[in-house]
């Protein structure tokens, strides 16, 4: 290869790949860019609610990222860019406080225990106490968390948690263990369960007894990259009646 | 081929500086993790249950991968090196797709084959045989993932070893078995090294075919990887720490390899 050409494709090759670093580096800074991360819950709830403020607000933006909101409090701790954080659990909002402002609480939602759909099981316990093997989230998972504690009200705890086939990263994960057939039986929010996976999977109402309900809250954070779009999202997603319908249509309960 | 050491200091000044500049990008993180390791309580963390568990079941897990490996990768290697074996060159792409494959596509690929759901699944699950979720299952998706290297290591072993020592031993009268316990087997040993300490080292990072095939149940499933990846959520100490041995092997791995996988190594030391 003559040399000039060689010249040529390092410089172009050099140029790119600073230009892509940078571009990535900063894409992040857009004034007008409202960046979320939000549990994994709130999937379809919170990019819904994000069109719809994109409709209300022209020329704003809004980029979400969706996971365990553990995974998300670990980012944060770690450095993460962000101006809204909906977290599934107190837990995982307590420990990103250094990095946010007082959170408020937003959405409530119950837990239900899903099978696939040829389950003969009849109510939540017997499919369970009927499972072989039983899909959960990590302990630390908000909905880890919160199927041990309502399993424990039922005192089905102990018979359940040897049953597991895996400890997943989210309340997702466990859904998707369920409606793939890999798992008998797992404990997910109702607000989880949509109409998509009908036919897929049987959903069972827990005891009325069982008290455990998932709470979701929002802080901003405390040097957010849009502060007025932190708070402005904040109060469109605590207050607006457009927001409250769209959790209330994906099945949350609202305070 | 004649390569002089004059010819080798003629380079440009700047492609020394691109080079050890791009290097840094390498060492750097690498230099972070060993200074984010709490080294002041690092026994005591590795001696934590959870932590020993997921080294041991590693340890198993990679192992038994690379018996398979070695078991599949000898007669796979043997046929493409030494065979007319028809679309030989397909057969081979096939034996090696894992390797260019995403791991994660692997532990989808592998549950839609023997999942409860999958084309198998539910007629091994007739006779008793679980995969999915199991350690078994572990093995068998650090085993996809990690068996080319044995292969293409074996291969390209074969193919250096001088065929006439075969075919003398054949015009001896040596029956074929004999030809390969005797003729082909030994002189294959740095070949087999290397291939055993290749597959080791990837069967030891293997994360996504595992995650997605096996799921993560610590003692069963959750290799150090999946340990890594959750502790990198939760407890960010042992994250490190245990990314730190992890950098260890491998680093171990590449010293014992060095003379291997650094092309024309071997003939300059042979010719010098």
């Amino acid at each position: 290869m003559p040399a000039r050409t060689l010249r040529t494709h390092l410089a172009a090759l050099c140029t790119l790949f600073t230009t892509a670093l940078a571009g990535c580096g900063a894409s992040s800074s857009n004034e007008h860019t409202v960046t979320i991360l939000a549990a994994a819950s709130l999937t379809e709830s919170i990019t819904d609610i994000a069109a719809a403020y994109e409709a209300d607000h022209p020329g704003a933006r809004v980029r979400t990222a969706f996971a365990g909101s553990q995974i998300l409090a670990a980012q944060i701790l770690e450095g993460a860019r962000f101006d809204l954080f909906c977290s599934a659990d107190d837990n995982q909002m307590d420990r990103v406080g250094g990095f946010t402002n007082a959170p408020i609480p937003f959405a409530t939602s119950r837990l239900v225990v899903i099978t696939p759909a040829s389950t003969t099981a009849v109510d939540a316990a017997g499919a369970l106490a009927g499972a072989e093997r039983i899909a959960l989230a990590a302990p630390e998972v908000p909905a880890g968390r919160y199927a041990r504690a309502a399993l424990e009200q039922l005192g089905l705890w102990d018979a359940a948690r040897p049953k597991a086939l895996s400890l997943e990263d989210s309340v997702r994960g466990v859904l998707t263990r369920v409606v793939m057939g890999e798992a008998d039986a797992g404990v997910v929010y109702a607000t989880d369960t949509d109409s998509t996976h009908a036919g897929t999977i049987r959903v069972f109402e827990l005891p009325g007894s069982v008290t455990v309900r998932a709470h979701f809250l929002a802080a901003t954070g405390s040097a957010p990259p849009n502060p007025a779009g932190a708070d402005d999202f904040l109060t469109y997603l605590v207050t607006d009646a457009s927001a409250q319908a769209i959790l209330r249509a994906h099945g949350f309960d609202t305070p | 081929m004649t390569n002089t050491g004059k010819g080798e200091g003629a380079a440009p000044i700047i492609l020394p500086i691109i080079a050890i500049t791009g290097l840094s990008l390498f060492l750097l993180p690498l230099a972070g993790l060993a200074l984010r390791t709490r080294w002041s309580t690092a026994f005591e963390q590795l001696r934590d249950p959870a932590i020993l568990e997921a080294l041991r079941l590693s340890f198993i897990v990679s192992v038994t991968a690379v018996a398979i490996a070695l078991c599949y990768g000898f007669p796979m290697a043997y046929l493409l090196a030494r065979t007319n074996l028809p679309f030989r060159r397909l057969i081979r792409g096939l034996a090696l797709l894992p390797m260019v494959l995403p791991p994660i596509v692997g532990g989808i690929a592998l549950l839609s084959a023997f999942g409860r759901n999958g084309i198998l699944g539910p007629a091994l699950e007739s006779i008793g045989i679980h995969l999915p979720y199991t350690t078994a299952g572990a093995i068998l998706a650090v085993t996809f993932v990690s068996a080319p290297f044995m292969v293409a290591t074996l291969e390209a072993g074969l193919r250096d070893l001088d065929e006439r020592l075969e075919s003398a031993a054949a015009t001896l009268g040596a029956p074929r078995w004999t030809i390969i316990r005797r003729v082909v087997l030994p002189q294959l040993a740095p070949a087999i090294g290397a291939g055993i300490a290749l597959t080791f080292a990837r069967a030891l990072g293997e994360f996504g075919a595992t995650i997605a095939f096996a799921g993560s149940l610590p003692g069963r499933t959750q290799t150090l990887p999946l340990a890594i990846y959750q502790s990198l959520h939760t407890n960010l100490e042992s994250a490190f720490l245990l990314s730190v041995l992890l950098l260890v092997v491998s680093l171990t791995i590449l010293i014992a390899l060095r003379a291997r996988i650094v092309p024309g190594n071997n003939q300059r030391n042979d010719r010098t």
